[in-house]
């Protein structure tokens, strides 16, 4: 059905200014990057060029530790993404599949933990990763990001879970497997789209933190503890050199994008709202 | 299937000990640090002080305005993200060519860390190079108004915010809501003549109301936490123009490196995202009843 009149133009519309105003902030930024920026002394404004990378390659990646924040950052990213589907998905598939009274309502308390501001804890986390002698070490900052992301995986897992079909399942327990067997053979492959796309969104939400790895690393400093380091509000930024940590910091994330993208058409948070 | 009591404990196990460790344990800790003091040198021993740390967080000159900063974030920014996620929800709804790109870049923005956005606001509006000053100098108008003077810095901070936010407002959460509205219904109402509000009132709201309330909950507790972004934008001035309880508990844990302090801060924070959610939670037993 095509829109009709009025409302396709209404729509129109809107989506447009919605892309502008979502994308031209961050081409102007790409831009820069460049350096291509503009000069508004000037009236009209004059643009300044050439287009080239030495904002890049003199710029960010010359900063001393910038370079390795890179690796650090994609590193506890995707172990703390692994940490985390692997747990929720285990969680989310007893929560779905349990007997036990109760546990129904334990999904649904979990909801509250994902709210428990880090900030509460900040300390405590910290002195407690000291003392496990997990401070400023690769498993100690994956495992801390994993707990702190891990209710909300399993909050999406178990909408997820909670709509799959479950004769499969059935046919399998009825055959002799055990329940591990199903879920590694019946139940992954159907909801492989699922934990894709909470994997997508758990790997973002990690590459981007930036208080949990401020309480849990010291020299294992990620990116965005890099960039307020580097470009700290009391000092005005040196702008295409911001602009291309930026671009660095955002290019990882949009090639997940479209992958991502796809899963999540698979996949609701609708599940949690109705009951 | 169903599983037995031993299995369903075991697949519980990893995420139990995750959570026991590394949120719960320290959670109490710093509950605990909040209402005591360091004191006595080497020993270091705790003293239970009681209210104190409370006291000294509500008693500080910033405390007003980061309640009263954080409440005109709050309320401005999550009702332009669910207005324009639901806008943005329903347009996307009929397919046409490019809707799957379109909805991809629309996702874009909320890629961006809270820290990278604050940082590149801060860029785009600086008079020697950014968009804000290009944009005014295009159109022959004189300069614009410091968007981050006193008067209009919280306003720039809630939009950018809302700029990250609207994103995952609309992909992530209203879109499938309003997807598994049946199209009979969407038919009857475009049928009826219904205009956008009439929409709205008629069938997105009886529709979807449960998740309205749980999309609400999670933007509220979110906005509530807000600090990374104005630390990067506005460093929570000028003045305290900008600050929020957040940034407070930040600033009191991070810079000042007074933990008590900013765990009390932190734990006042959690007691207003607590609050939200019963009163949320409260709505969505209401309307689940009915």
């Amino acid at each position: 059905m095509r829109p009709r009149g009025g409302f396709g133009l209404w729509r129109g519309a809107l989506l447009t200014a919605a892309l502008v105003a979502s994308l031209v902030p961050l081409l102007w930024t790409a831009l820069a990057s460049l350096g291509v920026a503009v000069d508004s002394a000037y009236s009209p404004p004059r643009w300044r060029g050439p287009l080239g990378f030495e904002h890049f390659s003199e710029g960010v990646l010359s900063k001393s530790g910038f370079a390795a924040s890179l690796l650090h950052s994609l590193g506890l990213a995707l172990l703390t993404t692994a940490l985390t589907t692997l747990s929720a998905l285990l969680a989310a598939f007893a929560l779905t599949r349990t007997r036990v009274k109760g546990l129904e309502r334990a999904a649904h308390t979990l909801l509250l933990l994902t709210n428990l501001p880090l900030l509460a804890y900040l300390t405590p986390l910290r002195e407690i990763l000291t003392g496990l002698k997990l401070y400023d070490t690769w498993p100690g900052a994956s495992l801390a990001g994993a707990a702190l992301l891990a209710p909300l995986a399993t909050y999406l897992l178990y909408g997820y879970l909670r709509r799959l079909p479950l004769e499969p399942e059935q046919a399998a327990t009825l055959e002799g497997a055990s329940p591990g067997r199903v879920l590694a053979q019946v139940v992954w492959p159907m909801s492989r789209p699922g934990v894709l796309a909470t994997a997508g969104v758990v790997f973002a939400l990690s590459w981007n933190a930036f208080l949990l790895p401020l309480a849990t690393t010291f020299q294992l400093k990620t990116l965005p503890v890099a960039l307020v380091d580097f470009f700290t509000f009391e000092r005005e930024p040196d702008w295409p050199t911001a602009a291309a940590a930026l671009m660095v910091a955002l290019v990882p994330l949009l090639l997940i994008l479209i992958p991502l993208h796809r899963a999540l058409e698979h996949f609701s948070l609708a599940g949690f709202g109705d009951e | 299937m169903s599983l037995n009591r031993n299995w369903t404990l075991l697949l519980l196990l990893p995420l139990a000990l995750l959570l026991g460790v590394f949120v719960v344990w320290p959670a109490a800790l710093g509950l605990l640090h909040s209402f005591t003091r360091v004191s006595g040198g080497a020993s270091a021993a705790l003293e239970w002080v009681g209210l104190e740390n409370y006291a000294r967080v509500v008693s500080q000159g910033e405390f007003a305005s980061a309640v009263r900063n954080g409440s005109v974030l709050t309320t401005l920014s999550v009702s332009l993200e669910l207005s324009l996620g639901l806008g943005l929800a329903c347009a996307l709804r009929l397919p046409f060519r490019g809707r799957t790109l379109v909805r991809a870049g629309l996702l874009i923005p909320w890629l961006v860390s809270p820290v990278a956005s604050g940082v590149m606001w801060r860029g785009l509006l600086l008079p020697s190079s950014g968009l804000l000053h290009y944009g005014f100098a295009l159109l022959h108008l004189p300069g614009p108004p410091n968007p981050l003077d006193a008067h209009t810095a919280l306003l720039t901070v809630t939009l950018c915010e809302v700029w990250r936010k609207v994103p995952l407002a609309t992909a992530l959460l209203l879109l499938p809501g309003v997807l598994a509205i049946q199209r009979p219904l969407w038919d009857h109402a475009a049928l009826e003549g219904l205009s956008g509000w009439g929409h709205f009132r008629h069938l997105l709201w009886p529709g979807m109301r449960p998740l309205l309330l749980t999309v609400g909950l999670l933007l509220t507790a979110d906005a509530l936490l807000t600090a990374e972004s104005i630390l990067q934008l506005s460093g929570g001035g000028p003045g305290s123009a900008t600050i929020t309880l957040g940034l407070l508990s930040y600033e009191q844990t991070v810079k000042a490196y007074n933990p008590a302090l900013g765990a009390a801060a932190g734990w006042l924070l959690a007691l207003a995202v607590s609050a939200v959610s019963l009163v949320y939670g409260v709505a969505l037993t209401r309307s689940r009843r009915r």
